[in-house]
């Protein structure tokens, strides 16, 4: 494998959710084209590191429990994993959806989570529906003083927008793109109007062309059963997946021109114009 | 055996459907054919210039062929003419997708991927005198190169029954087809169940290739239907016999 | 009221939501944490089905599990044309043996896809390898039925063979399965899907309708 680019190395990337990691399993990976353990000590303790190629303990690597996940890094990230306050507050959920294995690159699995104009084509009668296909403006922001990508005043019209909805509605959305290889979406809650809910999508790189996505929802929900929440999220997943795993190449483009892009696509357009001022070649072409 | 001719056998014109897409992988070229309502044969290149969609998952709709992911619809020349996401505003000239020469011929449809493909219009060279009106019968899939696969074919190392089912004891024999466009060979049945069948293929992708089985039409629809049948079973026998070619079998044996 | 105990995306409990849509049951949908809480493989589930498997459907006292199984009493019990599981003792020797097809070689399919998709620990290559073969069969089945002026998989109309064969024929690519040299198959599946009642789950490409 070429050389990783330091913004991709110096990343916190999960790893597995706390939950599923304990002591008596253990999650053999791959984090950027290594092969990686993940182990729960006895004393509850989340440990990881690089496993050689001849099966051999390898390097210890740092590792975080934050947002009920397992994070590690095989580089020396600036900060701390991004922060997410709503994790917090009372009366949400966190509902932890489960991994979902992806053959494409981190970049295209962004990309498409970003992205509305595919909702009533792949998620036809849930996200979207035809007629109503038009994706109306809404503006892209840099927020260098965290150096997060918004997508903000994002509306669309959604025939089910979440598990517990019963009719269409007009949703607004937020899309934040906390580091090159994490978005989340903050979208209307359908019982309380003055909050949102929040979608999250954590991909692992497990090479460049390979991921495990790691997504969960954070919401205020008292209809739903986390069952009914996660089936929903999987199912929505399932449904990007077959597109995801046909796009061609599989890595995203950042030359300019090298696909052809609309009005709509503007958070596309400017997230890679992000990633590749940030220098990151992983998964780009 | 090996023709100068571009046009590549990529599949029967019946394995193609109306308003339907299909992917063809080529060794160098990925590719979708598609069909419209009204019959109109198009190979292009599988793949959508928005975000790389293969639009072999697509749909034909209102004579376009339409991506699965965004909704973008290309018309029969390739290029774009609707964008769901933006509805009133005209399609950027630079959204059209590489197209290649396709064409139907003997009922297969052929496409040409050479850097010279024209895109339409190129005519196909040579007329396939004497093999006149041939019915598609079935493609099969083998493992190996096209070229040694159909050699094997043509090597006479398999005998095929001929069409009255019960003949074991037909005298046979093989001809190249110089007049059939591409590769093929033809493989003549005499005796009590005298017929003819030609074989023609494409090299896909993976070492795989596909051999197209086709034999004259009768122009009687009952007997056609039979004789389809017949040969669409003589094909996975052939395909068996290709897939095990030291074992021989009673009727339809390794010939040395 | 029929119980089905549910995992959206299982194309074995997706084949009996087809059957109860198509022929127009009311049901009620118990959703199973399959992935990744693994409930089927807790008590709770084990008792109503030992194998730990989904689907199982509940219908009074009634317990079911198998998918085929539910298939056959469901079209058996409520199907008044007795098309889909018909009582012609021929027809139904047939329609027995593609439903168990469907339950039982096409499942290479989905035991690709779980690989591929939840990282179960099988031998990938193997089960594409079996998948193919059981789409070969499927496809030369189909083709010759064609020819015969035959469009299902068991006679001139659907029964409850197609509905055990399409989920995981449908859903192959989720498992690295393509379909490009499986023609037949790709106009069945079509067809299949303009059965009234038809309804799609995740992964499966529904056609959009001209």
């Amino acid at each position: 494998m070429t050389q990783i680019d330091s913004t991709t190395l110096n990343q916190w990337y999960v790893i597995q959710s706390s939950a599923a990691l304990t002591p008596s399993q253990p999650r053999k990976t791959r984090l950027l084209g290594r092969d990686i353990l993940a182990v729960r000590q006895e004393d509850g303790q989340a440990t990881a590191w690089e496993v050689s190629t001849k099966g051999e303990q390898g390097q210890a690597l740092p590792v975080r429990e934050c947002y009920d996940y397992v994070w590690t890094t095989l580089g020396e990230p600036d900060g701390d994993i991004f922060s997410m306050p709503e994790f917090y507050e009372d009366g949400r959920r966190m509902v932890v959806c489960g991994i979902a294995t992806v053959q494409t690159s981190p970049g295209r699995i962004i990309e498409n989570f970003l992205d509305m104009s595919h909702f009533p084509f792949v998620h036809t009668d849930v996200l979207g529906a035809e007629p109503d296909t038009e994706v109306n403006n809404y503006k892209v922001n840099l927020r260098k003083d965290v150096n997060e990508l918004w997508a903000t005043e994002c509306g669309f019209y959604q025939p089910k927008a979440m598990a517990s909805a019963t009719e269409g509605i007009e949703v607004d959305y937020q899309y934040r793109v906390a580091n090159p290889f994490a978005a989340i979406l903050y979208k209307t809650c359908p019982d309380r109007a003055d909050a949102m809910d929040l979608v999250g999508i954590l991909p692992q790189p497990l090479d460049e062309t390979n991921c495990d996505i790691h997504y969960f929802m954070l919401v205020f929900d008292d209809v739903n059963s986390d069952q009914e929440l996660i089936q929903f999220q999987q199912g929505i997943l399932m449904q990007d997946r077959v597109i995801l795993e046909n796009q061609r190449p599989r890595e995203l483009p950042l030359q300019r021109g090298a696909e052809i892009t609309i009005r709509a696509d503007a958070a596309s357009i400017q997230y890679r114009r992000w990633i590749k001022e940030m220098g990151v070649g992983f998964g780009t072409l | 055996m090996t023709s100068q001719s571009n046009w590549i056998p990529v599949s029967g014109s019946g394995d193609l459907a109306a308003a339907s897409a299909r992917a063809v992988v080529l060794p160098d070229h990925d590719v979708v054919i598609w069909r419209t309502k009204t019959g109109a044969v198009h190979a292009w290149e599988n793949r959508c210039p928005h975000r790389g969609m293969r639009m072999s998952f697509g749909q034909v709709r209102d004579e376009k062929l339409v991506c699965r992911y965004h909704g973008w619809g290309f018309d029969e020349e390739g290029q774009c003419q609707n964008i769901p996401a933006s509805p009133n505003a005209a399609a950027p000239p630079t959204a059209c997708i590489k197209t290649w020469s396709c064409t139907e011929k003997d009922n297969l449809i052929w496409v040409d991927v050479s850097d010279e493909s024209a895109g339409e219009g190129s005519a196909m060279s040579g007329d396939s005198d004497g093999v006149s009106s041939l019915m598609f019968c079935k493609s099969v899939y083998t493992d190996g190169d096209l070229d040694k696969v159909l050699a094997l074919v043509g090597s006479a190392r398999f005998l095929p029954l001929g069409y009255d089912g019960d003949g074991r004891d037909l005298d046979w024999s093989m001809t190249d087809l110089p007049d059939l466009v591409g590769d093929a060979i033809q493989i003549l049945v005499s005796g009590a169940g005298s017929d003819q069948i030609v074989i023609t293929g494409h090299q896909a992708r993976d070492g795989r290739c596909g051999l197209h089985i086709m034999t004259p039409s009768t122009g009687d629809h009952d007997l056609d239907r039979q004789r389809r049948l017949h040969y669409s079973k003589w094909a996975k026998r052939l395909r068996w016999s290709l897939s095990n070619p030291d074992a021989a079998q009673d009727g339809f044996s390794v010939f040395s | 009221m029929i119980k089905l105990y549910d995992y959206i995306l299982s194309g074995s409990c997706y084949k009996v939501r087809l059957m109860l849509n198509i022929l127009n049951i009311e049901y009620e949908v118990v959703p199973v944490d399959f992935y990744p809480g693994l409930e089927h493989k807790k008590p709770e589930m084990l008792a109503l089905n030992p194998l730990g498997q989904l689907p199982v459907m509940v219908d009074g006292d009634l317990v079911l599990r198998d998918a085929q199984s539910i298939l056959v009493y469901l079209a058996s019990k409520f199907d008044d044309s007795n098309s889909w599981f018909p009582d012609d003792a021929a027809a139904r020797g047939q329609v027995a043996m593609w439903t168990a097809f469907g339950g039982g070689e096409i499942m290479a399919a989905s035991a690709a896809r779980l690989h591929d998709v939840l990282n179960y620990p099988f031998d990938i290559d193997q089960q594409r390898k079996s998948a193919h073969a059981a789409f070969v069969i499927l496809d030369d089945h189909i083709a010759e039925q064609e020819i015969m002026g035959l469009d299902w998989l068991a006679g001139g109309a659907p029964t409850i063979a197609d509905i055990a064969c399409f989920p995981y024929v449908s859903l192959s690519e989720d498992g690295g399965i393509s379909r490009e040299e499986y023609p037949a198959i790709e106009r069945w599946l079509r067809r299949f899907m303009d059965i009234p009642g038809f309804i799609d789950m995740p992964g499966v490409l529904q056609h959009w309708r001209n």
